[in-house]
């Protein structure tokens, strides 16, 4: 069964190359959000296999986002990238249960062999 | 340490272009102070950061190579650099590489730095101004053009 | 950050932006909001810019022609518009937007909106381009006084 991906990320650039990514290695985008509100609620109406969750996004930072989506289902496979991947950020990912924390810039192996360990 | 904080953006433009778009940049090995106008040369992106100090990133580049970023990365032919998604893109590497950088800078020095997101413009003849604060600029040369990129820090050079 | 808040710290905004060019250019100004078209990627002359770092982020700007420029820097330095350069221009307008933010980062300093104020810049040019980030929660104004138009906007990021 192809595994269904939530992407959440305020710059449509990043939208573009990760869908490439993921369709031309056999999974479906199930969702666009651009900020971590419109994630939560996609969230709850889409139930993906995996997010790919941003940090810093106008309306809602995916921190927050992550948050909520591990109170509401406590099993949500997430993945943070972002720009940022200092100390202090990790570990607050972490603290969340944050599955995975990637850096960007990212390439076709960095987020296949991610998702490989999660889903 | 304060050689570091102008520094450490170079080296990742450099990295972070040479990993993303497998294109080297030659050059961008010294700093120079600017005036305080800065003359873009086609595309210029503006992100600022703020922790235990403020400071901010400019990364300029000449018409061919932001439109050879663009059409590398997202697979298309842009040939206009007023186009939203080739703006969107010199946005979005400028703010990978001062994330890059200002990651190292937060885990170096507990800076606990946090990126605002980027600004981006383009224009005819267009005069950036920054008044009040001194910068150092470094360029570098690629296949596809110029790359310039103007890094301030409030409180001086020193 | 709900719809009413920011149209409210936008009018703090415009107020002290009235202010100061009342006590010193000695304009009258007139605020009154902007119609859709204002929002979209408008080209203009010369924008003053800058981006303030709080709870959530956010970019002021004002945005004019040259000859608006040159009219109130002149009002307000007392040099007459044909000797200011456009190093004045750029100047004037970014200490307009310092100016104005400073007075609206002391009345917001106890509320959930404070903000810490970075350098302003300015960008000038021809068929200038500024790209932001599309669905931000954003209020614009125009503050005009005869031919003069001056559009202020903030974008909370």
């Amino acid at each position: 069964m192809i595994k269904r991906i939530l992407l959440v990320d305020d710059s449509p650039i990043i939208h573009r190359l990760l869908r490439k990514t993921l369709e031309s290695n056999g999974y479906e985008v199930c969702g666009d959000a651009k900020n971590g509100r419109e994630g939560v609620e996609m969230y709850k109406s889409l139930k993906p296999d995996l997010v790919f969750m941003d940090i810093t996004m106008p309306i809602m930072d995916g921190l927050e986002a992550a948050k909520l989506i591990k109170e509401l289902d406590p099993q949500a496979r997430i993945i943070m990238l972002s720009a940022m991947g200092d100390d202090e950020i990790v570990g607050q990912a972490k603290e969340l249960g944050i599955d995975i924390f990637l850096k960007k810039p990212f390439d076709d192996y960095k987020i296949i062999s991610a998702i490989s360990k999660v889903i | 340490m304060d050689i570091d904080l102008y520094q450490i953006f170079g080296t990742s433009t450099k990295n972070i272009i040479k990993e993303m778009l497998d294109l080297d940049i030659k050059g961008m090995d010294s700093l120079k102070e600017e005036p305080g106008e800065i003359h873009s040369m086609g595309v210029s992106s503006i992100i600022t950061f703020a922790g235990t100090r403020k400071g901010r990133l400019l990364i300029d580049m000449e018409p061919g190579l932001a439109l050879y970023v663009a059409n590398t990365l997202l697979g298309e032919e842009y040939d206009n650099i007023k186009n939203q998604m080739v703006l969107s893109t010199v946005s979005e590497i400028n703010n990978i590489v001062s994330g890059d950088a200002v990651t190292q800078l937060n885990n170096s020095y507990s800076m606990r730095l946090r990126l605002a997101p980027p600004i981006v413009f383009t224009g005819q003849d267009v005069i950036i101004s920054i008044p009040k604060i001194s910068s150092l600029s470094s360029w570098g040369d690629t296949d596809y053009g110029r790359i310039r990129i103007n890094i301030a820090w409030e409180g001086g050079n020193s | 950050m709900t719809s009413m808040d920011i149209e409210k710290i936008a009018d703090y905004f415009t107020d002290s932006l009235r202010q100061v060019l009342r006590t010193m250019a000695g304009f009258e100004v007139s605020n009154t909001s902007c119609d859709q078209l204002d929002f979209s990627d408008k080209e203009s002359n010369i924008i003053g810019i800058m981006v303030l770092h709080g709870k959530k982020d956010a970019v002021i700007s004002l945005s004019m022609e040259y000859s608006t420029a040159a009219m109130v820097i002149a009002y307000m330095t007392g040099i007459l518009p044909e000797e200011l350069s456009e190093s004045d221009l750029f100047d004037g307008v970014a200490e307009l937007v310092n100016i104005m933010a400073g007075e609206v980062k002391a009345r917001l300093s106890n509320t959930p909106y404070h903000f810490l104020l970075t350098s302003p810049f300015s960008i000038g040019g021809t068929s200038l381009k500024v790209a932001r980030k599309k669905n931000l929660t954003e209020a614009c104004r125009h503050l005009k006084a005869g031919e003069m138009d001056i559009t202020f906007r903030i974008a909370y990021i």
